[in-house]
């Protein structure tokens, strides 16, 4: 699959990102994209046409067992959370 | 024509712990964030693993619906930014490289239509938000709860092959049944069985209406959608695919605006989650300890108390009526009138009232005892329904006919009396009656009226039809 990088990459990947870029930033992002795909573009020059897709370094995971153990307590839960209110996080809106 | 799909999200929540970690997955009614991990916090660092029971669990489900199983289970991650997602991304599961859905291509029969199963998916539920407002339409922001956060979900996404709002209630139901049958899922608690709904009108594009509650709420929400887009449609406005919020409390559908859009949800297999693979011993194993499902059980039920089909079905539809049926058999075994009384009075009653199977009180003994009355002509069919609610509400209906003297009159002379008395009053009546059955039945009225119920129903018609001959 060939990437383009471009004005509306860079414009895609800010809103997946969910990030502002700066028009300063966008020149040095596009260079450091274009190294980034240049060196995964060593990939197609081997021929994988009879290797199959690897997606996992293990060949099998595990399972658990459906038992119960102790939970956080809500200090420790909530110790990295900035904005709270009667035991909630607070977070942004959800619609326009 | 009218092309409807439904994707139903199903927690399971007989299971007793979250789905990727050992958080209890009881959270209903406990404090916020008091049921969390490091897992379900979706801290960096932390490992998921399944819970073994939950893979169970979906295989049956998969079974009963007649789907393909999966040879490997695969997870996938789905990116988005919420705030009820902390990691921003859903362990989810897809088909695409790497990944495939844990069962796919079902089927399930509802009243002689088929409609398609397109996939199963085991996924994990994301926190729950509550709106400071209690709408998340004008709240500027969420309280987000992580109690609710990773208890297992699975997502059964049918083909648009249901025709009509009754059909996608038929089908919640049934399904609902299956999953009751298999203890999948405890259906009566709040929120465990939630249904996007697809709906497109001949003429119109695709609208789907999210997260509708009820198998009532299913069909209420088809019959609007099918109007408004009709009416819109004759009007000359264009249906546009959208997304819509369901207002319970006025009954209607309105369009919202989410600010992920749907396109691009980045997926890939999760690589902390390796595959497992699903093994046909493994499925045959499940397979033979799977309980009886609702359709073989109301075969069954037709063999073994030479109950009608249709009265089969009725029953099995709720697990909780099924087992009060089957419970009740064990005293009384006139099965036939027992499904009658439980489908046409008592089902009926609870139902016209808003309540559950499980808000009645009423042994099987009561019931048996109240229909052997019956039998015996201790009591006549009008007292049996109107004591009938006093029985569900956990009285003994021996003590009730005892203490209220509701003991069927058999005395033919008493009756003879009370009849003659009722027709000299209603003589144009009875003179009518010669010629008209239904008004035969409306002097019978008068005298059960006069009896507070308790003439016995066939003796009363024998004099009845006696007198009117002698006029
Ligand atoms: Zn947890």
């Amino acid at each position: 699959m060939k990437v383009i990088v471009d004005d509306n990459l860079i414009k895609r990947l800010e809103r997946l990102a969910l990030i502002e870029i700066k028009d300063v930033e966008k020149e040095d992002l596009k260079k450091d994209l274009n190294e980034i795909i240049e060196f995964f573009n060593k990939i197609d020059e081997l021929d994988l046409s009879k290797t199959e897709p690897l997606f996992h370094p293990i060949e099998s995971g595990k399972l658990r067992n459906n038992v119960e153990s102790p939970s956080l307590n809500r200090e420790e839960a909530l110790s990295n959370v900035k904005r709270k209110e009667n035991g909630y996080i607070i977070g942004p809106s959800t619609v326009e | 024509m009218t092309k409807i799909g439904l994707e139903v999200h199903v927690h399971l929540n007989t299971l007793r712990t979250k789905l990727f970690c050992s958080c209890s997955a009881c959270y209903v009614g406990k404090d916020p964030n008091t049921v969390t991990c490091p897992v379900c916090l979706g801290l960096p660092g932390a490992i998921p693993v399944l819970n073994e029971e939950a893979l169970k669990k979906a295989i049956m489900v998969a079974v009963a619906l007649n789907c393909k199983i999966a040879p490997k289970l695969l997870f996938t991650r789905k990116h988005y930014f919420y705030p009820d997602m902390a990691k921003n991304y859903q362990i989810s599961q897809y088909d695409g490289p790497g990944s495939m859905a844990i069962a796919k291509d079902g089927i399930v029969n509802i009243s002689g239509e088929n409609v398609r199963i397109r996939r199963i998916n085991i996924e994990e539920d994301p926190a729950k938000s509550v709106y400071p407002t209690g709408s998340m339409l004008n709240s500027n922001y969420t309280l987000l709860d992580y109690n609710r956060s990773g208890v297992g979900l699975l997502e059964i996404v049918t083909e648009p092959d249901i025709t009509g709002a009754k059909e996608a209630r038929i089908f919640m139901e049934k399904l609902r049944s299956i999953l009751e049958h298999l203890n999948v899922c405890d259906c009566e608690m709040e929120g465990s069985m939630r249904a996007d709904v697809n709906i497109s009108v001949e003429g119109g594009e695709r609208v789907e209406v999210k997260n509708v509650g009820s198998s009532k709420d299913v069909e209420d929400v088809i019959k609007y959608e099918i109007a408004r887009q009709r009416a819109a449609i004759t009007q000359g406005i264009k249906i546009l695919r959208e997304t819509r919020h369901w207002d319970n409390d006025r009954k209607v559908t309105i369009p919202i605006r989410l600010k992920e859009s749907e396109e691009d949800y980045r997926y890939f297999p999760d690589p902390d989650l390796p595959p497992y693979e699903i093994s046909d011993n493994y499925v045959k194993a499940i397979i033979s300890e799977m309980p009886e499902l609702p359709d073989n059980r109301a075969k069954r039920f037709v063999k073994q108390y030479e109950i009608t089909e249709y009265d089969a079905n009725v029953l099995v539809m709720e697990k909780a009526l099924a087992d009060f049926f089957e419970k009740s058999a064990k005293y009384y075994n006139n099965y036939k009138k027992l499904a009658n009384l439980l489908i046409n009075d008592y089902l009926r009653w609870l139902n016209d009232r808003n309540l559950k199977i499980a808000d009645s009180k009423a042994t099987p003994e009561s019931i048996a005892k109240l229909m052997k009355m019956l039998d015996n002509e201790k009591i006549t069919i009008k007292i049996v329904k109107q004591i009938l609610p006093e029985i569900i509400d956990g009285k003994d209906p021996e003590e009730i006919v005892k203490e209220r003297n509701l003991i069927a009159i058999t005395d033919r002379s008493y009756i003879e009396r009370i009849a003659r008395e009722v027709i000299e009053q209603e003589k144009e009546a009875a003179k009518a009656a010669k010629n008209d059955p239904r008004v035969i039945n409306y002097l019978i009225g008068k005298i059960m009226k006069k009896t507070s119920g308790k003439a016995d129903p066939i003796y009363t018609r024998e004099i009845v039809l006696q007198i009117i001959n002698e006029l």
